[in-house]
């Protein structure tokens, strides 16, 4: 054991003499002892990322593990019922024991043909240019409740919806246009195969339907995913539970947990991995009671909140931030979703927001916080919902007020904001173009050396939609 | 010839393992380390957008974050670490041999990936070990108690520990054992 090695394990430790620092500084006045220090620093950094590696996937293979094993469990036995005795006492005499057999098989026949023995989906919500193609044959804009059978295709055009699926299996699915979808119902439950376009599957059952998307197959386990047929491959966005999925051309499997996603490119030897569906430095939470779950999606070049919402549009008033400016009597205020990270001093956050196709029933924009509980002071800039753009202020000590300076701005399709925060003080602008900027309001609000900020979306019942691009946070120190 | 922004981006996520071996040797503390990467990172990054141009974007990076180290000694209520003369002549040293390092080539992925190997071959009780210290960031008074050894076996165990590691990962990378 050299000298420096045992040094350094102490100054790591934070438990060097004075002493001992200035004979580790000597040291280090040697070439040779400094390419040392280099290799055993960087050698511990590896350590240090190697053993959280295994950690995480020491964790990841339990999950796996408990997952993979789940329908293999064995069944519970029940006690016996009058009914097994009698059926084994049946089964006891020869003539009936010939018999019984011939008779299930001649009722199952006859049950066969008198009855539609195919399970069924239900369309429950879709947009007029929605269409189910059947035996060859169009059936344009099919009301709610129309029952899908066996080898029915739905195609949604682009903006249009259809929702559908099998209430008393607990689980629903929604088709987002342009997207085409066939239906198969086979013994072991319903399967789906993608064709093109987005679809979203929840179950509450342990094994939900199958899907089938360019030469994968995908199974939720009670939870919610999205799955997206493109040009260039399939991608599984898994919001909650967990789902398996398979590559078919090479047999290869993936569990792909909540938060996660994967990608399954035509191209051959392509990665087939699993990512986190929020890339470092950014997080994702509600803060405060919100509505529904919003969904998170990182794109190539933005990031897209939605909110699919629980009920049909005008179930309640569009949701608003706190502190904000309301739309008349049916005014809620509450939560929101906050996609964040951590900035240190003074900074700035810019970004377009682009509502998506669709009502957007909630307010989307800008916003900088002291911290993520429910109540802390925060500033917000935006309004996807309303014709303005404005600065609003949170609560702060249980007051809450609106910015009597706010300067609202026509503002319906794509518009820029962004929030500058130099201390206390939080100025809020608004453009057109992302060049040329007008001041919307500015506030005081007591924050600390490290604020968050980021992207929010409030919601109603109903669902929201708004993509935001052109993001850029600077801190200035 | 100065490097444009895509080619400074294309180097700090390369180069990224020894920056942070940087950091983390400094102050032994992951999510400090973390925080401190980070914040490295965000000032590039601003500097790039003002169109400034960096020569040497290591030493760029060493020398910010070691301004940001010094700042968290300074301010951090409770750091074990007192900054005088002495200290600050460590960092030089310690800033000195990174960047006579900087020459030396060969990213740090392969030999993470045969260190990772070389860990699942440990013993289990020398793999708790170095969770301890290196995971779970105890004190070494800590692992000691936890061990039931002295301080000084302790320390010896680990120094024994990552010279056996050091002696695996090379025969890996050698032989080329890696095939994953």
């Amino acid at each position: 054991m050299s000298r420096l090695e045992e040094i350094l394990l102490k100054w790591q430790d934070g438990s060097l003499s004075a002493d001992e620092q200035r004979e580790l500084n000597a040291l280090l006045a040697q070439p040779e002892a400094r390419r040392q220090l280099v290799r055993e620093l960087r050698f511990d950094n590896l350590v240090r990322e190697a053993l959280r590696d295994q950690q995480a996937a020491s964790v990841a293979s339990v999950s796996a593990e408990r997952f993979a094993s789940a329908p293999l469990r064995e069944p519970v036995a029940e006690p016996s019922s009058p009914w097994d005795e009698m059926f084994s006492w049946l089964l006891g005499r020869p003539v009936l024991r010939l018999a019984l057999p011939l008779l299930v098989v001649g009722l199952g026949t006859w049950f066969a043909l008198s009855l539609d023995p195919a399970a069924s989906l239900t369309l429950s919500g879709q947009s007029r240019s929605t269409l189910v193609e059947r035996d060859g044959r169009k059936v344009p804009a099919p009301e709610d409740g129309f029952v899908l059978r066996d080898g029915d295709g739905i195609v949604v055009a682009t903006g249009g919806v259809a929702i559908f699926g099998d209430a008393a299996q607990g689980f629903s699915s929604t088709l987002l246009g342009p997207a085409a979808v066939t239906f198969r119902s086979v013994e072991a439950g319903p399967r789906l195969s993608l064709h093109r376009g987005e679809l979203r599957v929840s179950s509450s059952a342990a094994s939900g339907p199958r899907v089938e998307a360019g030469d994968t197959v995908a199974l939720i386990d009670q939870g919610a995913m999205t799955l997206r047929a493109q040009a260039e491959g399939v991608r599984l966005e898994v919001e909650s539970g967990r789902a398996r999925w398979q590559r078919l051309d090479d047999g290869r499997e993936l569990t792909v947990a909540e938060g996660y996603f994967a990608q399954a490119d035509r191209r051959p030897g392509s990665e087939f991995a699993v990512t986190p569906l929020i890339p470092r430095p950014w997080n994702s939470q509600d803060v405060g009671p919100t509505e529904a779950p919003t969904f998170v999606r990182f794109e190539a070049d933005s990031v897209r909140l939605s909110s699919a919402g629980r009920g049909s549009p005008g179930e309640a008033g569009p949701r608003r931030f706190a502190g904000g400016k309301g739309h008349g009597a049916r005014r809620q205020e509450g939560g929101f979703h906050f996609v964040y990270r951590s900035m240190r001093g003074d900074g700035e956050i810019v970004a377009r927001v682009v509502p998506g196709a669709g009502a957007v029933n909630g307010d989307a924009g800008l916003v900088v916080r002291r911290d993520l509980t429910e109540d802390a002071p925060m500033a917000f800039v935006g309004n996807a919902s309303g014709p303005s753009v404005s600065l609003r202020r949170g609560p702060h000590g249980g007051r809450q007020r609106a910015n009597a300076a706010a300067g609202d701005e026509k503002s319906v399709g794509p518009y820029w904001v962004r929030l500058v925060r130099r201390g206390d003080t939080v100025t809020a602008f608004r453009s057109k173009d992302g060049r040329d900027w007008a001041v919307t309001g500015k506030e005081t609000i007591p924050l600390a050396e490290t604020a968050y900020v980021g992207l929010a979306l409030a919601s109603d019942a109903s669902g929201a939609d708004v993509a935001f691009d052109n993001i850029k946070v600077t801190s200035v120190r | 010839m100065s490097l444009n922004n895509q080619q400074i981006t294309a180097w700090f996520l390369a180069d990224r393992h020894r920056l942070m071996a940087f950091i983390f040797g400094l102050l032994s503390e992951a999510q400090t380390s973390e925080d401190v990467f980070q914040e490295v990172w965000l000032k590039l990054h601003a500097e790039l957008e003002k169109g400034a141009v960096i020569q040497n974007p290591p030493a760029w990076c060493r020398a910010v974050a070691r301004n940001l180290i010094l700042m968290h000694w300074r301010t951090k209520q409770n750091s074990k670490v007192r900054v005088d003369s002495t200290l600050v002549e460590f960092l030089d040293c310690v800033e000195q041999a990174f960047g006579e390092d900087d020459a030396a080539n060969g990213s740090d992925q392969d030999r993470r990936q045969a260190l990772g190997e070389c860990l699942r071959a440990l013993p289990e009780k020398s793999r708790q070990m170095l969770s301890l210290r290196y995971e779970q960031e105890l004190p070494l008074k800590d692992v000691a108690a936890k061990a039931g050894h002295s301080c000084d076996a302790v320390i010896k165990a680990l120094v024994r520990l990552r010279q056996a590691l050091g002696v695996c990962v090379e025969k890996k990378l050698k032989l080329g054992e890696l095939g994953l």
